[in-house]
Parts: structure tokens; sequence; C-alpha cells
């Protein structure tokens, strides 16, 4: 431990207060949130259909939009190492959980299924990324002006 | 009444205490109460310190949740900084002071439960060591709001025996434990004995019903050469500490004068897969390894079994056991830990460590097939009248009234 490491630690710790102080006063906001993003698989093959879970919680109704992206892990760039993203609009509920199930076979056909309704993707975008790695599949809950409500990520691994 | 819980993870994260606070927070919702739940965002345990989160990760949490009327806000916990960790909390707090302070620890949840707890009727702290109870703890007392704390304490273990846990208990207005040897041990410990409430453990009966028995049994029997034996079955993670290495010793013995199977269920160490492993063939055909299985499977193997056996050094309450109970299954545990009281008369105990002496216990037990019937019968009716989520729910109420108006 030296003096610089040091120093530096006890600036991170007063960052630290500082937020704790920040979060008393700061008022939460009542945006819709992701509750859970879930899927059961990590390693599998492309053309695999991967299945996520998803519970948006929300206590207003509001339009909005999922979308899924997945990028590669080690080049989380556009477009080198962007594989493709899905959006799917969506109402939230007046106040509790919406349950949807994405679907996603890594060959750029995917599916939204609400309330046991299968639907094609509002939007979508795929690109040149399909090496073996692993990948990040974030899912964005985004409001109609394109602010983001909330952001989760998950890992999985894809072999040819 | 408000009632806010502060919690190191929540469901889905898995855990005996987290599935606790869940299966309670559940039914105070569901009898009208207005339940929040203060938790981290990560999934498992390791998260608590690691940075980046999970590498393979596939369960993800977001900010909020309803769970069964029950509003869960998840915060992002805050990574450790070198210096404060090693010298804060682990020289001057942990070595100096005896306090456990390590973490997991968010700003973000520091701050804002000072937000929930000022318009709470009754913090409810879960589970000891972790340091958001103190946090949590300190803003109750300067809000004025009752405190009622379950630490699901572990007797003897270094991070709960500290003076600032019992400390703790001994400040809040009511403490819940689990078994009555947790509340005596407690007591002992100089904790108030008319705040202690005892609650339990449970589980949902309707989950433990068989399905497709008749195949499933006809699967086994083929698989594991199956005659007449007694099956004796072990439930639960593969340790020393569990008493597997006595049960195998027992069973060994055993077979020479009754015909039985051993089937072990459930996680395995190395350590377990050595013992495994220097078993000659003749023994394994006779103890049966299983590996994890399915809660179904778990639920039809036991539906076959004469007997399940835990004989571990410690349980803080042993949830198998109402398992095999609520299948109308007895059950032998040890003398050591809650087994006792968990237990009582409704099974059979033998002591920790001593083959011998579990042999006896297992003739015994075996030698009876009627008194085996009616101490699963008798277990089974325990489970239904004192360990459903219900009645745990009840009691956990009642505690949180008895704070709340003292």
């Amino acid at each position: 431990m030296n003096i610089t490491s040091a120093s530096k630690d006890a600036v991170k710790a007063l960052k630290g207060i500082v937020s704790i102080l920040y979060y008393m006063v700061r008022a939460d906001k009542s945006n819709p949130s992701i509750s859970l993003f879930v899927t059961s698989q990590y390693r599998l093959q492309f053309g695999q259909i991967s299945r996520f879970d998803l519970i948006v919680y929300s206590n207003r109704p509001l339009d909005c939009s999922l979308v899924v992206d997945f990028y590669l892990k080690e080049d989380p760039s556009h477009p080198v190492g962007h594989h493709a993203y899905f959006g799917k609009k969506l109402k939230t509920p007046v106040a509790g959980n919406l349950q949807l199930s994405f679907f996603y076979d890594w060959n750029y056909n995917a599916t939204f299924k609400i309330d046991g309704t299968t639907y094609i993707p509002d939007t979508s975008w795929h690109g040149n990324c399909q090496s073996e790695g692993k990948y990040l599949a974030n899912a964005f809950l985004v409001d109609e002006t394109g602010e983001v409500f909330e952001q989760l990520g998950l890992v999985q691994e894809l072999y040819l | 009444m408000k009632v806010v819980n502060i919690v190191q993870r929540y469901a889905p994260a898995v855990g005996g205490s987290e599935t606790w606070c869940q299966e309670v927070c559940r039914y105070l919702a569901r009898t009208g109460h207005d339940v929040e739940v203060i938790t981290y965002n990560v999934n498992k345990e390791e998260e608590f310190w690691r940075e980046p989160l999970d590498k393979e990760r596939t369960v993800a949490f977001g900010e909020r949740y309803l769970d069964q009327g029950v509003l869960v806000r998840r915060y992002i916990r805050s990574l450790p900084i070198h210096t404060i960790h090693h010298l804060i909390y682990g020289r001057l707090l942990d070595q100096l002071f005896k306090i456990y302070f390590f973490g997991p620890h968010s700003a973000e949840m520091y701050g804002k439960m000072w937000r929930s707890i000022r318009k709470a009727d009754v913090v409810f702290l879960h589970t000891a060591p972790y340091p958001h109870n103190y946090f949590a703890f300190l803003y109750a007392k300067l809000f004025r709001k009752k405190t009622v704390f379950v630490p699901h304490f572990h007797p003897k273990h270094p991070h709960y025996e500290r003076w600032s846990n019992y400390w703790l208990m001994k400040k809040c207005d009511g403490v819940i434990t689990v078994s009555e040897y947790e509340k005596d041990y407690l007591c002992s410990k100089g904790i108030t004995k008319d705040k202690i409430h005892v609650t339990g453990n449970a589980i949902h009966p309707e989950s433990y019903a068989p399905l497709d028995m008749n195949a499933f049994r006809a699967s086994v029997t083929q698989k594991y050469g199956l005659h007449k034996e007694q099956i004796i079955t072990f439930i639960g993670r593969k340790t020393k500490e569990k008493g597997v290495s006595h049960l195998i010793e027992a069973v060994k013995a055993l077979r020479k004068d009754i015909p039985v199977k051993l089937f072990l269920v459930g996680p395995t160490i190395d350590w377990y897969t050595d013992l495994y492993e220097s078993l000659d063939p003749n023994d394994r055909e006779t103890i049966i390894e299983m590996g994890v299985l399915s809660h179904q499977e778990k639920v039809n193997l036991l539906h076959m079994s004469d007997l399940l056996v835990l004989p571990s050094q410690y349980e803080a309450f042993g949830i198998v056991f109402l398992e095999a109970w609520i299948c109308g299954v007895p059950v032998l545990g040890t003398t050591e830990g809650a087994m006792p009281s968990v237990i009582g008369e409704d099974g059979f105990l033998c002591k920790f460590g001593d083959a011998a002496d579990l042999k006896l216990r297992l003739a015994e037990a075996l030698a009876d097939p009627e008194l085996l019937k009616s101490k699963g019968a008798q277990g089974k009716a325990k489970v239904l009248q004192e360990y459903t989520w219900d009645v745990i729910g009840m009691k956990v109420e009642r505690a949180l009234r008895t704070a709340h108006d003292s």
C-alpha cells in the first residue's frame, strides 16, 4: 500500500460518502423497471434458439420500447462487434408486472411473446459479427424520446 | 403496518435466509401490510465482491420488482476500496474492535433506505452479520421506528460471534429465531428472553406430491437393482460436517444384518468424490451416489424411502426434515444444533461422529416398520400444523406487532 493508492482510495471513500448524502436527498424516479432479465442457457450454438424471459414493472401506463441488443463481449463496438438488435413497442401496466419472453436463434430470426401472443420485432438491425465467443445480451427499456429507463446485461457463449 | 425489510439478496437469488424473507414478506403483503424490501441487485453471493459481476451471468435484476404485492428495491453494491477494506475494516474494525464490517456495502442503498425507513412503522433486519443492518438500525433510531432482527444466527461461526451482533440484538425491539435451540443460545448470550420470538422454517406442502410414481419406482428399481431392501436417503451437501462418512461407515456395517440401500443426494465436493471412489464395488451397489436431483425427482425418491438420515455436526434448522415428513417419511438427525428441538419425539437422534451409534439407531428404526410409519405420520402432522408459510407468517406478524406496540 503506497501513499498514491491510499490517497486515491481516500478520494473514492469521500465520493462514497457524498453519494450516500446525494441519494438521501434525491427523490426516486417512478420510471418503469426491467425487474428481471434471465436466460437458462449460457453456452449454445448458432442456430440454437435462445430464450430470454423478462419482467417489466411499472406503476403507471407508459408507451415505451424494449430493445434486446447483442455485442461481442471482447469488442463491443459498432459495427465490428455489433451482432444485432431487436425492439418491440410496449404499453407498461398501470400498476404491476408485465411478463414477456424473447426468442432468438442467433441467425437473425427473433420473436417476442407477450401474454401468449407471438410478435415479430417492430425494429431490428443486424451486422456481420457472427464469430465464436462471448456475447453481451443487453436489454434496454426506453421511452418514446429515447430516454433509457433501465439497462440490464447477460453473457452468453456462442460456438459454431 | 408499513414494514421495510433490509436483506442482503432477495429471490430468485437462492439462499435459506433469502427464501425465508421472501415467503414471510409475501405473507405480510397478502394479509394487507405495506411491505417493501431493500436489497442488493446481485444474484450470487460471490457477486458481492466481484467486478465485473458474474462472468457467466445469466440472471440480472433491475431496480424495482413487484413480488406478489411486495415492492422490491434493488441497489447497486459499491466495490470494496482497497485501503478502506484492509486498513479500516480489516485491521481496525475486524482485528482491533472485533466488528465485521467488510460488506457488502452500497452507497445507493445506504442513501435511499433513509427515505424508506422514514416512512416505515417497523424496520425488519435480516441476517447477521451484514453491515447494512447497522445503517438501517441507526436510521430507524433516528426516526424513532421500531426494529425487529432475524439474525439466522450460526453459533460458533467467527463472523457471527461478534459483540456487535449481540449488541444489535439487544438494542432491537424484537428478535426472531427459527428454532428453540437458537433462542436458548441467544438467551445464554444475554439477549432478553421475552423479546425473542421463535417462528421456525417452512415448506409448501402442495409441492411435495409424487408424480408418475410407478414409472419412477420402476426406473430406480431397475437402474439400482432394488429387491426388497429398505431405503435410507441422505439429502444435503456431501461434506464432512454433514456426517456423510459416518453414514457410509454405518451402512457398510448395517448391510451385513439388514438388506438396505443408501441413496446419497446432493452436491458433492472433492473430499466426498475421493471418499466415494475409495469404496469397493460391492459397497457401491448398496451405497448409491445420486448427484443433484430435480425437485420432483427428490420428492419421488422421498416417497420411496423408509428413512431420511442427516447425521450433521450442525443444522440451523434442517428444512430437509420437513421435506421428508411431508412425504410421510421418518427422519434421523443428531443431538447437535437445532435438530433435537426440531425433531423432538417425531424422529430419531444419534450422536454426531459416532458411526457405531448411528448404525445402532438405524438398526433400531428399520427393525420396526410400524414405528417408522407412525413417526412419519407424526412428522407429517407436525409440518401441517407448525411448519407451513402461513403459520410462520402469522408468528412473524405477531412478533412485528408486539415490537410495534411496545
